[in-house]
């Protein structure tokens, strides 16, 4: 299953063409502000690093935010308006989920090393809401898929599968370690099969509140901090994608695709994907209105 | 990219430049095969104008449906469409983003002509979809919530503003009122209907600029003075005044708009006047456009009102233009907030 993705919550575009895990063809660009400017360039270029055209793609993903207003909303238009004219599947991707699967990639290798150990792996990805807030949920790592599975990314021999294991949780900055350690002792999400979890780190939060990694040292985790995955990157969207894609085939009664391999082919579209792909706002939006501004 | 002239001209159309989600599908630069606008009221009224964040929030959830219906309303499908065009220019960033970004998704999937366009001479356009082939060679008055300008269109269509409000818009000024009287939002329909029922001749307000000798608006001084006259007279906000309070006040914007827009047709020797813009839909606009413009002998041309509003038929109309022309935009043109013609 060919999926093009398109990341444009950040400062930083990324879009990228995965044929399957492994074979996957990206392009970031970096210059604030010009997405709207080179969105388009960018999937062409991504496309013809592919040897493929956009009718090739049977699966659009795109990162929902939060993140940068006008950014997010580019990249969503251009997604879900592809989608419609292909009449393929769009899938709108949340910012945290994209943020885990990147963890997951970027540090398959000790994941896996410790899972092999049977100790238990938790994945944080925060972000930088703004207003000194960050964003955040717990995932968790295993050997073994579940229904609750949201993605997966295989290493050497094994899956690794990866599920969300607590709620979304906005809180200040300041607070952020203290309410850390309180979701983990309340929320029913660790099942420690061995000592303490190992909590692989990452995201915007991590990077623009250097405070956030030392004030959660004081929890008796071991934590890991993964700098590499703070950027998103088209490649963990089409991770996620690609999993909900085999899910709504599974979910049919049909046999399940290797990535690599096209999605069966129906009378009817099997893959729905979103209906409507919406951003994800943290908060509402209200206006400031000036008194004297009848 | 071959071969698409030789298609049917059929214009896909995509306005997303304010508060309303538009799309809209014309055959042969006139013909309306289908008009879809989706409006925001509700959510903005609270706030009595647009929330530039609020809109775009809108835009985005709806845009695709709104495409969708355009082309499902046009009895046609995508592979009939010959060129796609967008409103990329002035208007609210984020809201432009939405209706640009799936311009281009269009163009590159389906591999056609990409076409963007000033919403601003899309308003000057927008009678060419009922009397095709119009000519240039008149004064056009394009008056909304965001725009009350004056535009010289000379008989090859070179466009060049001749004045434009130095503060607010008319239609702004209607929001801020009816707003300020706490009338409902948008204001210029409330005004507009109670204005009816009221003497414009009873509550002297001042009439802006006027006698300024040049072509500018100015709006702004008219609403400090309505309500500096209701601190001094607060009887004139009593339901039995209220009705001549807000004709007074809808008479002083008809008058300097119906008054300065004849003065400049005089003044460059044309004989035909354009009115378009949502404030075109105002029932006293419209009478008193009528009027002085047959005492002057001037050809009036107001588009019927749904197409005077911001709709996306006529951004598919200047589309047309465009397309025969062969003046194409590239996949990678930006948005803009402000653009002259």
């Amino acid at each position: 299953m060919q999926i093009l993705g398109i990341d444009s919550s950040t400062k930083n575009l990324s879009v990228g063409f995965s044929q399957d895990d492994a074979r996957y063809f990206g392009v970031n660009f970096s210059k604030e502000a010009a997405f709207m400017v080179n969105i388009i360039s960018c999937i062409d270029n991504v496309l013809k690093k592919a040897g493929k055209s956009i009718s090739d793609v049977e699966a659009f993903s795109v990162n929902i935010g939060p993140g940068d207003f006008t950014g997010t909303r580019i990249g969503i238009s251009v997604a879900k308006t592809l989608a419609l004219v292909t009449e393929k599947p769009a899938y709108g991707i949340r910012a945290l989920d994209a943020c885990a699967a990147g963890i997951l990639v970027n540090s398959a290798a000790k994941i896996n090393r410790l899972l092999q150990k049977k100790e238990s792996i938790l994945l944080l990805p925060v972000l930088d809401v703004k207003r000194n807030e960050v964003f955040f949920s717990i995932y968790e790592a295993s050997l073994t898929g579940g229904d609750n599975s949201l993605f997966e990314h295989k290493f050497g021999e094994n899956t690794i599968f990866i599920s969300k294991v607590s709620g979304d949780h906005l809180v200040d900055s300041e607070n952020f370690a203290d309410e850390l350690d309180k979701i983990f002792l309340s929320e029913p999400i660790i099942v420690t099969v061995g000592g303490k979890p190992s909590v692989f780190v990452s995201g915007t939060g991590f990077l623009n509140y250097k405070h956030l990694f030392k004030d959660i040292r004081k929890i008796n985790y071991d934590f890991y901090l993964d700098s590499k995955s703070a950027n998103p990157d088209a490649r963990f969207l089409n991770i996620c994608s690609y999993f909900r894609a085999a899910c709504e085939i599974r979910d049919q009664g049909l046999n399940a695709v290797a990535w690599g391999q096209p999605a069966p082919q129906t009378e009817k579209p099997i893959l729905t994907g979103d209906k409507n792909v919406i951003p994800l706002y943290v908060r509402d939006f209200v206006p400031f209105i000036k008194k004297q501004d009848i | 990219m071959n071969g698409f002239k030789e298609k049917n001209p059929v214009i896909l159309g995509i306005e997303t430049s304010c508060d309303d989600t538009c799309a809209a599908v014309v055959a042969n630069g006139s013909s309306i095969l289908s008009n879809v606008v989706a409006s925001q009221p509700q959510i903005h009224e609270k706030y009595g104008g647009v929330v530039p964040e609020l809109a775009s929030r809108r835009h985005i959830e709806v845009i695709g449906v709104i495409i969708a219906e355009a082309i499902l309303q046009s009895g046609l499908t995508l592979d009939d469409i010959g060129a796609v065009s967008v409103t990329n220019r002035p208007g609210l960033v984020g809201s432009l983003a939405v209706g640009v970004g799936a311009a281009k998704a269009i163009a590159y999937a389906k591999k056609i002509p990409f076409i963007a366009i000033n919403h601003l001479k899309a308003h000057l356009f927008s009678n060419m979809l009922v009397n095709p082939g119009m000519g240039g060679g008149f004064i056009g008055l394009i008056v909304s919530g965001g725009h009350s300008s004056l535009y010289n269109v000379e008989p090859d269509w070179k466009i060049t503003e001749i004045g434009r409000t130095v503060d607010d818009a008319a239609g702004e000024a209607f929001d801020k009122i009816s707003r300020f009287l706490n009338l409902g939002y948008p204001g210029g329909p409330v005004i507009d209907r109670l204005a009816k029922q009221g003497d414009p001749s009873k509550i002297e307000l001042p009439k802006p600029m006027l006698s300024s000798g040049d072509f500018n608006f100015s709006f702004s001084g008219l609403k400090t003075a309505l309500i500096y006259k209701t601190k001094k007279e607060p009887q004139i906000t009593n339901p039995s005044n209220l009705n001549d309070l807000v004709a007074s006040f809808q008479n002083s914007i008809v008058e300097v708009l119906v008054e300065k827009t004849i003065r400049a047709c005089q003044k460059f020797g044309y004989k035909k006047i354009l009115v378009s813009g949502g404030v075109a839909a105002n029932s006293r606009l419209r009478e008193q456009f009528a009027a002085r413009a047959g005492q002057e002998n001037i050809e009036l041309y107001i588009p019927p009102i749904h197409l005077c509003m911001d709709n996306a038929a006529m951004v598919a109309c200047l589309g047309y233009d465009e397309f025969i022309k062969g003046n194409y935009s590239g996949l990678g043109i930006d948005v803009y907030s402000k653009s002259d013609l």
